[in-house]
């Protein structure tokens, strides 16, 4: 168990700024994830947690100990890397032995160490194998062995499940999970995909450009969101400007300069019923006939429909529960569209 | 300061060290040394500085022995641009029994090195050779009407010893247009292009960049080519011949300004063909299909181009099968008959039961040997330096280990006489010139450039992920490259090794100005036997050379493939 702050640290590539100045705390235990588009900086941060990139300025703390100065070799910080990078001349028992090795462990030590972990990570038939031989997700799990069998402080992921297919990808990540519970190892999850980083995580970092731009628990991200960055990327929200707010949906507590940030699932839409004040009779909306829309693409993507909504020029959108019966609205459909009243997500206007 | 390099420093600083005077000393020094004596005033003018040597030899050959080395080069190009290119296109695209043999067989006269495909020519086309006698008594002509000698003997050689680089460069450049990149020839046809608006712009513009890169590889290595000229150019006279022979006659400055000359030429040559294979480059690496794509082609065309390129592959065997006859004529029993008459395996017993006719063998192997430790410690080395390490100067250092392979041999030979002819810092203060150690040194140098590219590359297309995960696991830097590394790294390590020693064995153009009596290795014994006419020792020697040779290939393939494999 262990805990990590990165205190002032930063990272210049020549003049380019990789990472500005930044400060987190990380817990004892906790799942941690770096979560931003590619090119934020996430992966620069995790390598200088592993020393194989040095910061331009700040320090690392493992447990109070100051751990800048030392080489990744006396760090005790495990790394999964993206593309496993599992060693192509060894089998499986070797490419999990090898950290053990190093340690100078008794052969008999290192067999049942290896046996163990093979059986958590569900591959204890492969043991000889030779890596070559494995299915891209069984070279994920070994790589997750390999790293886990030292029994690391903290454990890193950089982007370990991007490289499978969709439903190993879920499959490798209950995986993680549950390891990662089990062990109770402190870990540093990088990745662009903020599903993974919300389903997983006990706490996010979002970050672009560098930037940290909020540290907060999923549900807090999702639902709070602190900047229309955060929004847009965690729950691909709408922006709406106080004009639009007070001309179209009655809101008149926007500012000039923010915006009410709407999640596309709270966006409400009804049928235009072709005269001012009729109620369609599944949405339950009644119009008022100022927000009047028009349905410019219909995505049914199993579980939800997403609609884009062409709104005053600007693209809306919602989604629905694909169980919800609106089989009359397709592209082209005029919509009402309206927005709860309870809804205060606001973030500043971007210039 | 990037102290992840700080950090390296003990471990990178002895690298360093190594690589670099290695580079100072062995490369760099010898070059200085042959601008320096070129720029010696002969007699006692009394000044430090002048260009006596440079005007001299202008005076005398240097216009008409550049003339002949470029017009040489450029036929060279031209007959094995020909035939390579034919001859990758018809491996490529056609199907014709036998063919996985023949496909074996085109590759033959990369067995042969420099010196015994060139004798192997003397004594088939030449003036006494095998085939000229035979067609000439057929057709009742003098033989000397039908020999190919001097400047159609000199392309003859180039053409059967440089083609394969058009051969090699245009069938990767087919195999990766057609396996990787299958859909474009397909796509064109697919538009409604005919076959050859498809080869016109398609096939063509793609293949260029090889085409390009095997004409400067050939030109550079007919400037620098020696044995041909040496053998078959009689009184022409050419750029390496005119080094050799103001060597020879005692004149170090006029040899130092022709030797400058000719690598003014050649590293502008070896820059030229690195600043073009850096800027063009359409082939990406990716996965094939293994579905190949071809251009259809008429059934006449294609028997015509199948019994052409047999005709060809058979005659490339023939230089090997004029070695290996030759090597059981009885010593001195084949002068003015069409065909030798009297044979026996002597020349193979003696080989290694008379001891004085064992001692050139015994020689070159153990220089090969020498000469190889030393390539794959230097090139190792270098390579891990120049791909994984940064510091100051690494361009400098990269480019040292490239030059020698655009410095023709007989340059750097002059190169080392003229530093180690004297007590020098890096010879320990001993001469080198005249012993044992100079022979394996020019190996070196000359052969430094192989097996520092195949590792360079072997290391590039390694994972460096593989090398930082193991120093997560805690492993420290020896055992890293130990364990990881070097493994990795020992198919490339191993084939270039292999090639370095084929060429070592074999070596004769540094050879002829570095050996002295105890020293001779195998190239200048042939060379010896051939003057005393005995023709069936010096072909024993030769054949001997080639089976090495073939040896050392097959275990290369072998190895090459089994890493494929994996």
């Amino acid at each position: 168990m262990a805990d990590l702050s990165l205190r002032d640290i930063s990272k210049s590539f020549g003049r380019v700024k990789a990472v500005a100045p930044l400060n987190l705390e990380i817990h004892s235990g906790e799942f941690f994830s770096l979560l931003g588009p590619s090119g934020c900086g996430k992966t620069t941060l995790l390598r200088m947690v592993a020393g194989l990139e040095q910061p331009t300025t700040g320090n690392f703390f493992l447990n109070q100990k100051d751990i800048t100065a030392l080489p990744p070799q006396k760090r005790n910080i495990g790394l999964v890397f993206q593309n496993y990078a599992l060693f192509p001349h060894m089998t499986v028992f070797q490419n999990i032995a090898y950290g053990l090795e190093v340690l100078n462990c008794a052969k008999r030590e290192i067999y049942t160490k290896v046996e163990s972990v093979l059986e958590k990570v569900r591959l204890s038939g492969k043991r000889d194998v030779a890596i070559p031989n494995l299915s891209g997700g069984e070279q994920q799990r070994v790589a997750l062995a390999r790293a886990l069998v030292v029994e690391p402080q903290v454990l890193l992921f950089d982007e370990p499940l991007s490289n499978l297919d969709h439903a190993l990808r879920l499959e490798t990540r209950g995986v993680i999970k549950q390891l990662q519970k089990e062990t109770g190892i402190t870990s540093i999850y990088v990745t662009h995909d903020q599903g993974e980083a919300l389903a997983l995580s006990d706490r996010i970092a979002v970050m672009s450009n560098g930037v940290i731009q909020q540290v907060d628990t999923p549900q807090e991200l999702y639902f709070s969101p602190k900047n229309s960055f955060v929004a847009s990327f965690i729950g691909r929200a709408n922006f709406f400007s106080a004009e639009l707010c007070s001309s179209c949906f009655g809101i008149n507590s926007i500012d000039e300069n923010e915006m009410l940030a709407v999640l596309p699932e709270e966006i409400l839409i009804g049928k235009w019923m072709g005269s001012v004040s009729k109620v369609d009779p599944i949405s339950k909306l009644s119009n008022d006939g100022k927000a009047k829309g028009k349905i410019m693409d219909v995505q049914f993507s199993g579980a939800v429909v997403e609609y884009v909504i062409d709104l005053l020029q600007q693209r809306v959108r919602a989604t629905r529960s694909s169980t919800a019966h609106e089989a009359a609205l397709s592209a082209g459909a005029e919509v009402m569209i309206s927005i709860p009243q309870n809804i205060h997500r606001k973030v500043l206007r971007e210039q | 300061m990037n102290s992840s390099v700080k950090r390296l420093t003990s471990a990178t600083g002895v690298l360093l060290f190594v690589v670099v005077f290695f580079a100072a000393g062995y490369i760099l020094l010898p070059l200085l040394s042959l601008l320096k004596e070129s720029f010696q005033p002969g007699g006692t003018s009394g000044l430090l500085f002048s260009l006596r040597a440079y005007i001299d030899i202008f005076h005398s050959t240097f216009i008409e022995a550049s003339v002949n080395s470029v017009a040489i080069s450029l036929l060279s190009v031209l007959g094995s641009a020909i035939v390579g290119t034919f001859l990758a296109y018809v491996f490529h695209n056609f199907e014709f029994p036998l063919k996985p043999i023949f496909s074996k067989l085109v590759l033959v006269p990369l067995a042969l090195p420099p010196l015994v495909g060139v004798i192997a020519f003397m004594f088939l086309i030449g003036e006494s050779g095998m085939l000229t006698r035979g067609i000439a008594a057929l057709f009742g002509i003098a033989p000397s009407n039908l020999a190919v000698q001097g400047w159609w003997g000199i392309v003859a050689v180039h053409v059967y010893s440089f083609y394969v680089y058009f051969y090699l460069f245009i069938t990767s450049a087919l195999n990766q247009l057609s396996e990787s990149h299958g859909s474009i020839i397909d796509a064109s046809l697919s538009l409604g292009a005919s076959r050859a608006v498809t080869i016109r712009r398609i096939i063509l513009p793609m293949l260029t960049p090889s085409f390009v890169g095997a004409s400067l590889m050939t030109f550079m290595a007919s400037m620098a080519s020696f044995s041909a000229p040496f053998l078959f150019g009689g009184t022409t006279r050419f750029l390496t011949l005119e080094i050799y022979t103001a060597k020879l006659n005692g004149n170090d400055a006029n040899a130092a300004a022709f030797a400058v000359m000719l690598s003014i030429v050649s590293v502008g040559f070896l820059l030229l063909l690195r600043w073009y294979q850096n800027r063009k480059n359409y082939m990406f690496a990716s996965k094939g299909s293994g579905k190949r794509s071809t251009v259809p082609h008429s059934s006449a065309v294609r028997l015509f181009s199948v019994v052409v390129t047999v005709s060809v592959v058979i005659f490339f065997l023939l230089p090997v099968i004029t070695i290996v006859i030759l090597s059981f004529v009885k010593e001195g029993s084949w002068t003015y008959q069409i065909f030798p008459e009297k044979f026996t395996v002597q020349n193979f017993t003696k080989l290694f039961s008379d001891p004085h006719v064992f001692e050139p063998i015994a020689n070159s192997v153990q220089m090969a040997f020498v000469a190889t430790a030393i390539v794959v410690f230097i090139g190792v080395c270098a390579s891990i330096l120049v791909v994984r390490k940064k510091f100051i100067g690494k361009r400098l250092l990269e480019l040292l280990m490239n030059v020698p392979f655009g410095i023709p041999g007989t340059v750097i030979a002059v190169g080392l006489i003229l530093s180690f002819n004297h007590p020098s810092f890096f010879s320990a203060r001993s001469i080198l010139i005249g012993t044992f150690w100079i022979l394996p040194l020019a190996y070196a140098v000359r052969n430094l450039p192989i097996l520092f590219r195949s590792t360079a590359s072997g290391l590039e297309s390694a994972d460096p992920s593989l090398e930082e995960a193991a120093m997560t696991l805690g492993s420290h830097g020896w055992r890293t490259f130990r364990r990881i590394t070097l493994p990795l790294l020992l198919s490339s390590i191993v084939s270039g090794a292999l090639l370095v020693f084929i060429n070592s064995l074999g070596e004769f153009v540094s050879s002829i100005l570095l050996y002295s009596y105890n020293t001779r290795p195998i190239s200048i014994e042939i060379l010896s036997q051939l003057r005393l006419y005995n023709v069936g020792g010096a072909a024993a020697y030769c054949t001997l050379l080639m089976i090495l040779v073939m040896t050392a290939v097959g275990i290369s393939s072998r190895i090459s493939r089994a890493t494929l494999l994996d």
